[in-house]
């Protein structure tokens, strides 16, 4: 497999710190997941949607690493309705 | 003139509406009944006469030539994929649209397109948070005037030099921090008299802070230094510098040796290179550029202190 770019290492380093700084508390590691799992699918070229959103997973591995940061649930819509 | 509703008027301004609509009959008796009235100078409301008076001078105003301004907004929604940063014009008509910017942006938000995203609260100047650069300076949008000439176009761009969360909103997260770094509270040697009464201050120490304490963090002073869009990582800008020196002169707070020190590296201060961009741009006619003069003013003594002490 051909090597990183910046950019993917970069990303991979916050998704490496994401999930560690989720792992005791619940409901954080499947929304990262899903987020990550979801953006997996843009192109390499379009760097300036992957900046916006490693900045984006930056303030929020900020406000994940806050001691006042319990837990996190969230919404979502059923696969089977319309 | 609408006020058909029973206040003193001077009986030639009575005359001159009621003559201006071109003398309906109902308008006239009710012209001679206003006319004694106000001679009297007695204060009764005579409504069917009045109300008479009021449609009349409402519906004889012409209706005004609509007054089309193009206002050129930067938009960018990085949620819809492949999206690029565009401009895009929308036409208000100013004769229905309040004078001020943010009016004319809120006008277009609830009619024209409700996906245009901004910050706003107070819409009086007193926020800071629709700082935004239009027609090529940084201001707040709630106290700037659109320009009423209809041949230009007026541009509206985000704060320059800052990451962008989408349209016109910038990410503030590195200006606060560096505003928490520089510690913005009171602090004092002697802690034992907290909550217990007042700290005392004389008028003259407490006008030192005139000029300080009235900013309100909009960051237009900041993001207009190209010093500061350079290092913005490093160099702290205008807005924090100046709360710093709010810190550092007031009489009340003990650290002030400390405050400077923070700043003793080539890079938090000695960035600045007296553009005074800041003090033409702040939208509350503050002077950024002064106050960190004084900080290097007090920076060079403090160096002579230490430098005496060692």
């Amino acid at each position: 497999m051909s090597h990183h770019s910046k950019l993917q290492k970069q990303v991979l380093a916050l998704y490496r710190q994401l999930l560690r700084a989720g792992q005791r508390k619940p409901g954080f590691t499947p929304r990262i997941r899903d987020e990550f799992r979801e953006n997996a699918q843009i192109k390499r070229t379009d760097v300036m949607h992957i900046e916006y959103l490693y900045r984006r997973g930056q303030r929020q591995l900020e406000q994940l690493k806050d001691v006042n940061t319990k837990q996190l649930g969230s919404f979502s819509k059923p696969k089977d309705s319309i | 003139m609408s006020n058909a509703g029973g206040s003193l008027v001077p009986p030639d301004r009575v005359h001159a509406g009621i003559a201006g609509i071109g003398g309906q009959k109902n308008a006239k008796m009710s012209a001679a009944g206003l006319t004694s009235l106000t001679r009297c100078g007695v204060l009764v409301l005579r409504s069917p006469a009045g109300l008479a008076v009021r449609y009349a001078q409402t519906a004889a105003a012409p209706a005004a030539q609509p007054r089309i301004k193009k206002f050129q907004v930067y938009r960018w929604d990085p949620d819809t994929p492949g999206d690029k940063p565009r401009m895009q014009t929308y036409e208000v008509d100013l004769n229905a649209c309040g004078p001020m910017v943010l009016d004319a942006l809120i006008k277009i938000k609830n009619e024209m397109d409700s996906t245009l995203t901004f910050r706003r609260s107070c819409r009086e100047g007193i926020c800071g948070s629709c700082a935004m650069n239009i027609n090529g300076g940084n201001t707040l949008a709630c106290l700037d005037k659109i320009d009423t000439n209809l041949n230009k176009p007026t541009k509206i761009y985000p704060l320059p030099h800052m990451y962008v969360v989408k349209d016109l909103v910038p990410d503030m997260s590195n200006f606060y921090a560096q505003y928490k770094s520089i510690e913005p509270y009171l602090k004092k040697k002697d802690e034992s008299r907290e909550g217990k009464e007042q700290y005392l201050q004389s008028v003259e120490d407490r006008q030192k802070l005139d000029g300080l304490y009235e900013c309100i963090l909009c960051a237009c002073c900041s993001t207009s230094c190209p010093s500061y869009w350079w290092n913005a990582d490093k160099y702290l800008g205008p807005a924090v510098l100046m709360q710093a020196y709010r810190w550092m002169i007031d009489s009340r707070d003990d650290f002030t040796e400390e405050r400077l020190s923070k700043l003793q590296d080539p890079f938090s201060l000695y960035r600045c290179h007296t553009i005074m961009n800041c003090t033409r741009t702040c939208p509350k006619g503050l002077n950024p550029g002064k106050a960190i003069a004084e900080i290097k003013k007090m920076m060079a003594t403090y160096k002579e202190r230490k430098t005496a002490t060692v």
